[in-house]
């Protein structure tokens, strides 16, 4: 006889093997002389800037200056220019990204800061250095930045090739991210998905009614180009209250969310 | 149990936690069933756990300080869970396996702070620092500018005993220390860092030998209606793949050295 719960933890493992089984969250880069970072999001119009807090992280180990660059890509993905940053040992620059932008750059996008040296520390263990700071956004007059830290390791860059390559992996079927927040109606929230894959994917946004699993409160659906990135905008109806239920092959479409209530602006990772 | 804390506390303003109860994916439904809704705080001997509530399939509950207040004795940091049943009232030590099942992504809730109508909140779950932990934590983001600034540090151990542990707090360009303090365990400790001054290019730089910590900066304007709150990373954060945990080793062995 089988144990019983030998027999459950059996068929949980099994129930979870198509969502698991080579569909690695992040790809290891192909060549070990790579640097990683985020895909992280620009936003830039006349309510909006946005800063990135750089930290040579190389210098932190090694005691010596960082070179890093910078791509910024529009909303499809495009490259829009590369910037180099050099930084003194144990020290941090912030990033105006919004003065960096050429005009005509849209009003969102994304880019990516690759450091041009790892640290033996890192190589050693066969490890790779990556990008995962503190984007900073000004609403409005507000005198604070709304920070969030990096939170997918999406793309990794070349030291030898020059050449970028995506690390983000496509899920064997369409798969739910239950964002685990509760909308409320009196907010307007801008809820941001990054494609770190290097397909286009289908994204389709449904709210659905607290408490329900079928009462759609709201419903969009978008194509979303490699490096690209989309805003959906929710706002719910007096006295609804929802979650957001994002389905797509992206093995984790974690958005962000930025929430706003009167000039009162708050982001935050879903 | 996976924990989710209630922030409180923080001058002016009120903590708050939203549960849910519903996956963060689509393959663990038969995780979603009624649940009990509890808190857990220490004594300084024994971990208490009173129920408080139910939760519904699918539905979200935000919980404020207030509402727990008094259930707790003053200056206990009240940590949420979610089970099937509800549980034994004192125990001695906390069952701290991940009874919510998922992983990628972890079963997360909404931990906030709110005062009159402006909120700051962000995803998190607690899961317990081992007793033998230490701190090493970069903050590029303060804003020395702010009008209000906290320094808020979580920390739970699984054993219910509170120990004090020492954090300082460093300028990264210059190694000088701006302060130090003495935290407790299994708790949050605030620390006023309104008016700390240091150059645009300079970070803080987070310290402990003696505990580990989650450190988040909470900034404010003078009227509350603009609020941020953000946590550091761990150095292991710096990379990814390979020996991460050996690469935070690497780096805190000669950070503790430049810092001593």
């Amino acid at each position: 006889m089988v144990p019983i719960t030998k027999l459950n933890n059996f068929l949980r493992r099994a129930k979870r093997a198509p969502w698991i089984l080579g569909q690695r969250l992040v790809r290891a880069p192909s060549n070990i002389d790579s640097s990683v970072s985020d895909l992280f999001i620009w936003i830039s119009d006349d309510d909006w800037k946005t800063f990135f807090e750089l930290i040579g992280i190389c210098g932190l180990f090694e005691d010596k200056p960082s070179n890093m660059i910078l791509y910024l890509y529009d909303k499809n993905g495009n490259t829009l220019g590369i910037h180099s940053f050099e930084l003194d040992t144990h020290k941090k620059t912030t990033i105006d990204i919004s003065k960096l932008l050429p005009s005509n750059s849209g009003d969102f996008g994304t880019f990516s800061i690759f450091h041009m040296s790892s640290p033996r520390s890192i190589t050693q263990y066969e490890s790779f250095i990556a990008e995962r700071g503190y984007t900073g956004y000004q609403y409005k007059s507000s005198t604070l930045l709304s920070f969030i830290h990096g939170n997918h390791d999406a793309i990794a860059y070349n030291r030898k090739s020059k050449k970028t390559e995506l690390l983000g992996s496509t899920s064997l079927f369409k798969r739910d991210f239950n964002l685990q927040y509760l909308l409320e109606p009196e907010h307007k929230y801008y809820i941001g998905i990054v494609n770190n894959s290097s397909s286009h994917k289908d994204i389709k946004i449904r709210v659905l009614k607290n408490k329900t699993q079928s009462e759609v409160l709201h419903y969009n659906e978008i194509s979303l180009k490699p490096k690209g990135v989309y805003f959906f905008l929710v706002q719910l109806k007096s006295g609804q209250k929802g979650r957001v239920v994002i389905n797509s092959k992206l093995i984790m479409a974690r958005p962000i969310i930025i929430r706003i209530k009167g000039n009162n602006m708050d982001v935050f990772h879903g | 149990m996976i924990f989710f804390p209630l922030l409180y506390n923080v001058p002016a303003m009120v903590g708050h936690t939203t549960l849910h109860n519903f996956p963060p994916n689509n393959w663990e439904k038969n995780l979603v069933r009624p649940k009990q809704i509890n808190v857990s705080w220490t004594d300084g001997k024994r971990w208490n756990t009173k129920n408080i509530g139910s939760l519904d399939p699918y539905e979200s509950k935000k919980i404020s300080y207030y509402d727990i207040k008094n259930l707790l004795p003053l200056d206990t940091l009240p940590l949420l869970s979610l089970t099937d049943k509800a549980p034994n009232t004192i125990v001695n030590s906390i069952n701290f396996e991940n009874n919510l099942g998922t992983t990628w992504p972890m079963w997360r809730a909404t931990l906030g702070l709110e005062n009159n109508n402006s909120i700051t909140s962000y995803q998190g779950e607690l899961i317990p620092f081992p007793s033998s932990g230490s701190m090493l934590s970069l903050a590029p983001f303060f804003q020395k500018d702010a009008e209000i600034s906290y320094l808020i540090f979580v920390n739970i151990e699984t054993k219910p005993e509170s120990r004090e542990g020492l954090i300082e707090i460093f300028s990264s360009k210059t190694k000088e220390k701006i302060l130090s303090k003495k935290i407790k365990t299994n708790n949050i400790s605030i620390i006023d860092i309104t008016g700390v001054s240091i150059d645009n290019d300079d970070m803080l730089v987070f310290k402990s030998t003696d505990l580990s910590s989650i450190p988040l900066i909470f900034s404010s304007s003078n009227n509350y209606t603009n609020l941020s709150l953000e946590h550091t990373h761990p150095p292991a954060a710096l990379s990814i793949l390979g020996n991460r945990f050996m690469v935070q080793k690497d780096i805190k062995k000669k950070w503790f050295q430049l810092l001593s």
